[in-house]
């Protein structure tokens, strides 16, 4: 269904952000976001390139545990477990 | 850990497509599913709040959906306050226009293909189409109504929204195809992209639209209960199995309970006039069962046993959450539960797109890619797609 992900803003520039999340790094597009005041360690949702809504911290942290849940029952999949999840 | 992104972007999973292939083949989805998974077992009143953060793009919705449904589940069945009726409304108009601005351009409009004539007035480029759509007035919290009309009237219509919108009702194919035809927004070529890219396949894409009805069920408790024992029927049987009167059905915008504007189905850029539609009506003062906060149809029934389900409409369709609690009290815990998504009705194996993309002709040439870019767009999955085989031609990475 319909994720965008919570990343967090490393560097804000004229341009844009360069956001970061597990690892992985994005630059993004801060267009639609014109009117928040957008900061570096802020949590933004993004989706086809474009940050699209700005989010708690707690609400990213909070992402971030369910993903890890889906990740972790993925990896156990490809390892031969069951892949369930924990609960 | 260190990961990919594949590996970060990838507990969504995705649609393969392969045009021309006979069903099931035509369609094949790989999308986990860890709803039931994640849910069973966790506390109940904190769930609506998880799936708010984890379906980020439409998270309001899962919460109030999940919300009602487990308010149903203990036998305390609510109503949506105005106030959330009119904050769905206002988020389903946000992602219409991201559809719009961010989604079509990239599926419909090639640099140099139909729909494309260079109009100088609207934008063609992705970067371009951001811009225009970062001046929308709405993504302020405080933003005027009128503020929000006069920009759809300006940018997405050209012209006044309710005269679109009279214009729709009376004759949605022939109205979409005269709006279009004097491209005047950026949306108005894309239509007229859609159009273009639809026509070398007619009229096999309407008579597979056709064929598969719209879901538009009776909401009474009989008929809603004896839906959910289907749904769990079907739920043994397949991971995600969204089954309505014993086959597939298709829900979009077309197919709103209140009024359902192409309950007989039509050729796939007939869908992209039903989000401008919407996107009117959502953006029009409230009135009952027509417009604005009331538009939408949302609701939730209990069914005994610790059970509830709510239906809730989006900006793809109809939504379900399906709940079982294992006690009523407030230390209650998820026994069961089952989202099913627009994205499960219309992309099932044997669904409407499925029957579209078998209709399609074999193989990666042009106008059979602009035909699948024409048929996803118009039914909008939430997930990527890619075509087989080799995954050498890619319609478009959605994810972040």
């Amino acid at each position: 269904m319909c994720l965008a992900i919570p990343m967090r803003v490393m560097e804000v520039d004229s341009g844009g952000a360069r956001c970061e999340a597990r690892g992985v790094e994005r630059r993004v597009g801060l267009m639609l976001l014109q009117h928040e005041d957008i900061r570096v360690g802020d949590y933004l949702l993004i989706h086809l390139g474009h940050a699209i809504d700005k989010v708690s911290e707690s609400r990213a942290l909070e992402a971030w545990s369910l993903y890890d849940e889906i990740l972790a029952a993925e990896d156990a999949a490809r390892a031969g477990g069951s892949g369930a999840l924990p609960v | 850990m260190h990961r990919s992104a594949d590996d970060l972007f990838g507990p969504a999973g995705g649609l393969l497509c392969r045009p021309g292939a006979a069903r099931p083949d035509t369609l094949t989805d790989t999308r986990p599913d860890w709803t039931a998974r994640l849910a069973r077992g966790r506390l109940a009143d904190p769930l609506p709040d998880a799936w708010a953060g984890l379906f980020s793009l439409c998270g309001d919705a899962h919460r109030l959906g999940s919300r009602l449904a487990i308010a149903a589940a203990r036998g305390q069945p609510m109503a949506p306050s105005g106030a959330q009726r009119r904050a769905h409304a206002r988020a389903t108009v946000h992602e219409h226009l991201r559809r719009i601005w961010l989604d079509w351009p990239i599926a419909l409009l090639a640099p140099d293909g139909p729909g494309s004539p260079g109009n100088a007035h609207a934008p063609a480029r992705p970067d371009r189409a951001a811009r225009v759509l970062s001046q929308y007035p709405g993504w302020r919290p405080d933003s005027a109504p009128a503020a929000c009309a006069d920009w759809i009237e300006r940018e997405l219509t050209g012209m006044p929204m309710t005269a679109w919108l009279d214009a729709w009702a009376d004759d949605p194919a022939a109205w979409l195809t005269r709006w279009c035809e004097q491209p005047r927004t950026l949306a108005a070529r894309c239509v007229l992209a859609s159009r273009h890219a639809c026509e070398p396949f007619m009229p096999a894409l309407t008579d597979a639209c056709m064929a598969v009805p719209a879901l538009l069920p009776r909401l009474d408790r009989l008929s809603i209960a004896a839906w959910a024992a289907e749904l769990s029927r079907d739920d043994l049987a397949r991971a995600r199995a969204a089954r309505w009167q014993g086959g597939p059905a298709q829900t979009g915008l077309w197919t709103r309970l209140h009024r359902p504007s192409l309950r007989s189905g039509g050729p796939p850029w007939l869908a992209l006039g039903a989000r401008i539609a919407d996107t009117i009506r959502l953006s029009l003062p409230t009135e009952q069962g027509s417009a604005g906060g009331d538009w939408l149809t949302i609701g939730a029934q209990g069914l005994g046993d610790g059970e509830g389900i709510a239906w809730i409409e989006m900006a793809r369709g109809l939504l379900l959450h399906r709940v079982t609690l294992d006690r009523l009290d407030e230390s209650a815990r998820i026994a069961d539960c089952r989202v099913i998504a627009p994205t499960d009705w219309n992309f099932d194996p044997d669904g409407v797109v499925a029957r579209l993309i078998e209709r399609l002709p074999p193989g990666n040439d042009e106008t059979t890619l602009r035909g699948l870019r024409a048929v996803i767009a118009a039914y909008d999955p939430c997930v990527p797609v890619r075509i087989s085989p080799a995954g050498a031609h890619r319609w478009a990475d959605r994810d972040a």
